[in-house]
């Protein structure tokens, strides 16, 4: 299973990845339409891009009243059934990060979908602040960054500071 | 471990789904009332406007090992037995039992009662019977009594079908207990450009049948004609059949934050409970699809043997009327505390302030990310440094720094 991947420091806030979502679903660039959103923070200039989580046990998922939503087992992927879905916007409110939310027109629903499969996010963010990998692999990465940071720390305590 | 639920619909059956995941080997079996297989009752508005494509996409998942009983009303519970009896003269025993009984509609003049003429829209059968009177009568005009969420929400589904309606109001305005007087106003406005009546401060006094259609008395001596009533006048929680039992109840039953009720080992989730109001401090009816969810989820995963603490609750609603999304939350219809209000051609919005936190607010017209404001509330997040952003709709979760590293409560 593949999993879109974040690495906030590597973000320069282009903004291409908006365009590029925006595009790929909808034939259009609108950042409005965009399901990836890039934050910025311009007193300590920094960006970071936050997109849905496909939660393990997602709450739009379990407030949607039609079962337009529901997991891909295969794919991990919370996928969106349009010709379910009443536009009853359960979905909007649930979700505390605003991860799944309405188009430009503010009546339709939209969210991450992975591009099935082929994020088009991903292939113009040529800082690589985004990727998309195996979750083992990032599994091994997470462990290896934790023991660094933790390293950092034990010399510091070695030293008598932290 | 044998789980019994009482009521198998928004709550009953979400909290089946859970203990099947918690529990793998637990017995688990749901008593439903109804004859037919559990739907979803909010979605009832959108099978009459047809934006419910397929009348099938009503029906709930479908429990995947749980034993579902239909046509099972219980009558009674035996807590020192641990057994509950039905009117189809059934015995259950269970070693958890969880009450999601839901709440049923109130119809407080009791003339009106009883009349076939009269409806309520809760159940499938509610909705097919108006369907029905919409089929047959020579008036198409709906008469609502009421103007709450569900009639709100039939009379947005009834401009969809070009279906005229009468709004009956004694209160003097539409969604009052949701929004302020402005808020109405502005709802009132979009409702009458679709097509619908609103006759204020007055009731209704007698409904009479004559030919294919009803003629509706009002208290002033008016008549009215229309294809039938709708009363919407809020619902109260299903509990006469704890009578007899010790559980306790105030309007609906009352919960400690683990959803457990006053008797041991007994549940209650959903409409038909009272549970704690983070705004408020106080017991209170939070009849809602999504607080049905969260605190059945919650319940099951404590009778399998956790302790998850239930949050305060917040009131909160989302719906679409007459083109507009309405979106409210919290002490939402007064003005209390420090009050921030912006109107601009249709759209209408307002925020509450207390101690630098939101806790209420109101949004006629757009809103981006509506789970934030909601999260806000919930976690009592520090908005005093963004009330600009607020008041515009535009909230997003990465304003909020520090609650990154916290449990976030929805
Ligand atoms: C028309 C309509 C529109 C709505 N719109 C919205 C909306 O926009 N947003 C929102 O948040 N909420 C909305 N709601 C409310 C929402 O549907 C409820 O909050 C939700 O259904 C509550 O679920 P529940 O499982 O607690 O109870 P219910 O859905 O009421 O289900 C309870 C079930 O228990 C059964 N039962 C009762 N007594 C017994 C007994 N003694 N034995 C066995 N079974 C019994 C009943 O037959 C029923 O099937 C709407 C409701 C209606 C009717
Ligand atoms: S808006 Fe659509 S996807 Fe979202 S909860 Fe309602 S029906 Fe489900």
């Amino acid at each position: 299973m593949r999993v879109l991947m974040l690495d906030q420091a590597k973000c320069t806030g282009c903004r291409a990845c908006e365009y590029a979502c925006s595009f790929e679903h909808t034939g259009k660039f609108n950042p409005l339409d965009s399901r990836i959103k890039v934050n910025e923070f311009w007193e300590d200039l920094t960006f970071v891009p936050s997109v849905c989580l496909q939660c393990e046990r997602a709450y739009c998922e379990e407030v949607c009243p039609t079962s337009a939503l529901t997991k891909n087992p295969e794919t991990g992927v919370v996928e969106l059934e349009k010709e379910k879905c009443i536009g009853c916007k359960q979905c909007i409110v649930a979700c505390p990060w605003g991860s799944i939310k309405l188009d430009h027109t503010g009546k339709e629903v939209i969210k991450c979908d992975n591009c099935g499969g082929d994020p088009a996010c991903i292939k113009v963010c040529y800082p690589d602040a985004l990727s998309y990998e195996e979750v083992e692999d990032i599994t091994n990465v997470k462990v290896l960054e934790t023991a660094t940071r933790l390293k950092e720390i034990a010399k510091d305590l070695v030293k008598g500071g932290a | 471990m044998r789980y019994l639920i009482v009521g198998a619909s928004a709550a009953g059956l979400n909290a089946a789904r859970t203990l099947e995941s918690l529990d793998p080997q637990g017995e688990i079996t749901i008593l439903s009332a109804e004859e037919v297989f559990p739907y979803s009752k909010m979605s009832l508005p959108y099978l009459l406007s047809n934006k419910l494509k397929k009348r099938d996409y009503l029906f709930l998942p479908s429990p995947s090992k749980a034993n579902l009983m239909l046509g099972q009303r219980v009558v009674d519970i035996d807590v020192e037995r641990k057994k509950v009896e039905t009117g189809q003269n059934k015995t259950f025993s269970y070693d958890k039992l969880l009450i999601t009984t839901g709440a049923e509609p109130y119809v407080p003049d009791m003339e009106l009662e009883g009349s076939p003429l009269v409806l309520t829209v809760r159940n499938l059968s509610d909705m097919d019977k108006l369907k029905d009177k919409l089929n047959k009568s020579d008036v198409k005009r709906v008469i609502l009594s009421g103007a709450g969420l569900v009639n709100s929400e039939i009379a947005d589904a009834l401009a969809e079908l070009n279906i005229p309606g009468t709004f009956v109001i004694r209160s003097h305005r539409m969604l009052s207990q949701i929004v302020d007087e402005e808020g109405s106003e502005f709802i009132a406005e979009r409702a009458r450009e679709n097509g619908m009546e609103l006759i204020t401060g007055e009731s209704i006094a007698k409904v009479q049948e004559e030919g294919d259609h009803a003629n509706i008395f009002l208290t002033s001596g008016k008549v009215i004609q229309g294809s039938c009533v709708v009363v919407g006048k809020g619902v109260r929680p299903s509990i006469d059949f704890l009578e007899r039992t010790p559980i306790k109840c105030n309007t609906g039953i009352l919960v400690n934050e683990y959803m457990e009720t006053s008797v041991k080992d007994v549940y209650a989730a959903g409409d038909v409970t009272e549970s704690k109001d983070l705004i408020s401090d106080e017991y209170e009816m939070h009849a809602l699809w999504p607080v049905a969810m969260e605190q059945s989820r919650i319940a099951a995963t404590n009778m399998v043997g956790y302790s998850w603490k239930y949050p305060k609750e917040v009131s909160r609603n989302i719906v679409n009327l007459f083109g507009e999304v309405v979106f409210t939350g919290g002490i939402s219809k007064e003005d209390a505390y420090e009050v921030y209000k912006e109107k601009e051609g249709r759209s209408y919005h307002k925020i509450l302030v207390r101690d630098g936190k939101l806790v209420g607010f109101i949004f006629v017209g757009s809103v981006l990310n509506p789970g934030v404001y909601l999260a806000a509330m919930k976690n009592q997040w520090d908005v005093s440094h963004l009330l600009n952003e607020a008041i515009k709709g535009a909230l997003s979760y990465s304003m909020f720094k520090a609650p990154m590293r916290e449990v976030v409560n929805i």
